[in-house]
């Protein structure tokens, strides 16, 4: 009889085997929409359909709340202004990061009129959803998942800026350091809030790519001086409740891993191959004590039988001894077609069984 | 020693104290392109150096290019008045269907930094409109650069209508991000791909000299 997710992920974060190794993933919403297309039924859940795991999430509004505007409006694309004061330009029919064209706190000034805003109302915590779905979560077995939102990555992409946080670490450390606090006490207490209120969920995750193509976008010694402290701070508070925590970091973070292991998180994600990631490396040298999650080369995925050679390569030795948990590199494509979707998921099943 | 010093501030990323330098410069009667080649681009070619060793980061080499972005204009009106040219210029961009403009600044950057001047096309730029940029600017070289694996095919696309308006020969194409590499650069007929920022604009320099 097979595990429900839960169980295939607590043994996985406990570095357990259990039947299989757990599968998620993150397809785009253009890939979904081809694989209707190609005869995925309309109004699916994907996770449903591949009969693979199903992690729900449950997300916060830590934002300052500035009034959302629309500036420009055409059939391909979108410029508005954000709750976090960036105003975005945002394609409507096609998958892209957001290009962010200004930034309304550039300074120390800005920043606290931001901060002010950032306060703990009660409705920036999904309660209906919670009500009403987190018991059947529950019965169903899903894995949920709590979603933090602080670091550097959600500082320069959604507030700040890269250019001007990314100086502000060398002149001004101290703004950059009561940022990094702010976002995660407004994290700490509206989920502790969450938890007191009986919705005890399975992990704590969070984002902060800190690295691309080949390298990271600050030194290990500032990512210890001026991050770690904070990244280490949010893993207690998962901790401390009993439950797992894990950092999704994109780029090629391979210089920061011991200082991010030292922080005690339990699982790393994405494991960007096409940046430099080695899952391989990483499995020998810290695969007891590091949950690896991805890895799987996404631009692979439109050619069957390359990324069928990578899986039967790397989930064997991935594979061992729990802790490990399959997903591509990053997110699904729309040029992978449902046909190659078929094919990978069936043998992920296979060669990921124990 | 003043062009040496002025290069040390640069590298240190003191916008203020480079700029007051290189105007105790002017005024001391240093030649304009000695303060330009000797002192801000020296300041960022050891800064691009470094860079490529991983060992400075992108804080730093923002840092840098705010020094020399900042000191260049009080330059520029005097290399103008001596008729003095950049080394190359360059039209850079991020290919259409694409936003993401991180890697297309830090190369600006660099290639600013070996004496370049670069023409910011912005994101989600067209094929034809590299092209004519190109041509309207008498670009030496384009760039393209994409972070997705479904915006990189737009770079080929790039490459056609270089060809087609009659300027390849003449116009070099760089290609880079994180989906691309040099088998990719290789099957496309662009001229240049590398790995890093850095690299990108030690090799623009050898596309015009």
């Amino acid at each position: 009889m097979s595990m429900t997710t839960w169980e295939r992920f607590k043994r996985t974060f406990e570095h357990r085997e259990a039947d299989r190794i757990p599968i998620t993933d993150d397809p785009w919403f253009t890939t979904v929409r081809r694989w209707n297309q190609e005869g995925m039924p309309q109004n699916t859940d994907w996770t449903e359909y591949f009969d693979i795991d199903k992690v729900v999430h449950i997300d916060i509004d830590i934002s300052p709340r500035f009034p959302k505007k629309i500036i420009e409006e055409t059939d391909r694309y979108i410029i508005s202004t954000t709750p976090w004061g960036v105003t975005t330009k945002e394609f409507k029919n096609a998958e892209s990061t957001p290009e962010n064209l200004d930034y309304k706190v550039v300074d120390a000034d800005a920043w606290e009129e931001a901060k002010a805003r950032m306060t703990l109302d009660d409705d920036r915590i999904p309660w209906d959803l919670l009500k009403n779905n987190f018991d059947k979560w529950r019965e169903k077995g899903y894995w949920i998942r709590g979603n933090f939102w602080f670091g550097f990555d959600v500082t320069h992409s959604h507030m700040m800026g890269t250019d001007t946080t990314l100086i502000a670490m060398m002149e001004e450390p101290e703004l950059v350091q009561d940022m990094f606090d702010t976002y995660l006490d407004r994290c700490e207490k509206l989920f502790t809030r969450i938890w007191d209120a009986g919705y005890h969920f399975d992990q704590m995750w969070w984002w902060d790519d800190m690295g691309y193509k080949g390298t990271t976008f600050f030194s290990p010694a500032m990512y210890r001086n001026l991050l770690q402290p904070y990244h280490t701070r949010g893993v207690k508070w998962a901790h401390d409740h009993g439950i797992f925590a894990e950092l999704h970091s994109c780029g090629d973070v391979m210089t920061l891993v011991p200082d991010i292991v030292a922080t005690g998180v339990d699982a790393l994600n994405p494991l960007e191959v096409k940046a430099g990631m080695d899952s391989l490396q990483l499995k020998k040298e810290f695969g007891d004590k590091l949950v690896l999650h991805g890895g799987i080369n996404a631009q692979q995925w439109p050619n069957a039988e390359a990324v069928i050679a990578e899986i039967n390569e790397k989930i064997p030795i991935l594979k061992q001894n729990g802790g490990y948990i399959f997903s591509s590199d990053h997110s699904i494509p729309d040029d992978v077609s449902l046909e190659n979707m078929k094919r990978i998921i069936e043998t992920v099943k296979k060669v990921g069984s124990y | 020693m003043i062009l040496k010093e002025i290069a040390e501030l640069l590298e240190s990323g003191k916008s203020k104290a480079t700029k007051e330098l290189v105007q105790k410069a002017i005024d001391e009667g240093v030649d304009p392109q000695d303060i330009l080649k000797e002192g801000l681009l020296g300041g960022m070619s050891s800064i691009g150096e470094k860079f490529k060793k991983n060992e400075v980061f992108v804080p730093e080499v923002l840092m840098a290019a705010r020094a020399m972005n900042q000191s260049i204009e009080l330059l520029k009106p005097l290399l103008a008045e001596a008729g003095v040219e950049s080394v190359g210029k360059v039209c850079i961009g991020t290919v259409q269907g694409d936003l993401h403009d991180i890697g297309k600044n830090l190369v600006k950057m660099m290639l600013e930094g070996k004496g370049f001047e670069v023409i910011d096309l912005g994101t989600d730029v067209a094929p034809e409109t590299f092209v004519n940029a190109a041509i309207e600017n008498n670009c030496d070289i384009i760039c393209c650069s994409a972070l997705l694996t479904t915006t990189m095919h737009v770079m080929e696309d790039v490459v056609k209508a270089a060809e087609a308006a009659g300027i390849h020969d003449r116009v070099k194409i760089m290609i880079g991000g994180a989906p691309v590499n040099e088998e990719f650069c290789k099957q496309i007929g662009a001229d240049g791909y590398t790995v890093d920022a850095a690299s990108a604009a030690d090799m623009a320099l050898t596309f015009v000299q």
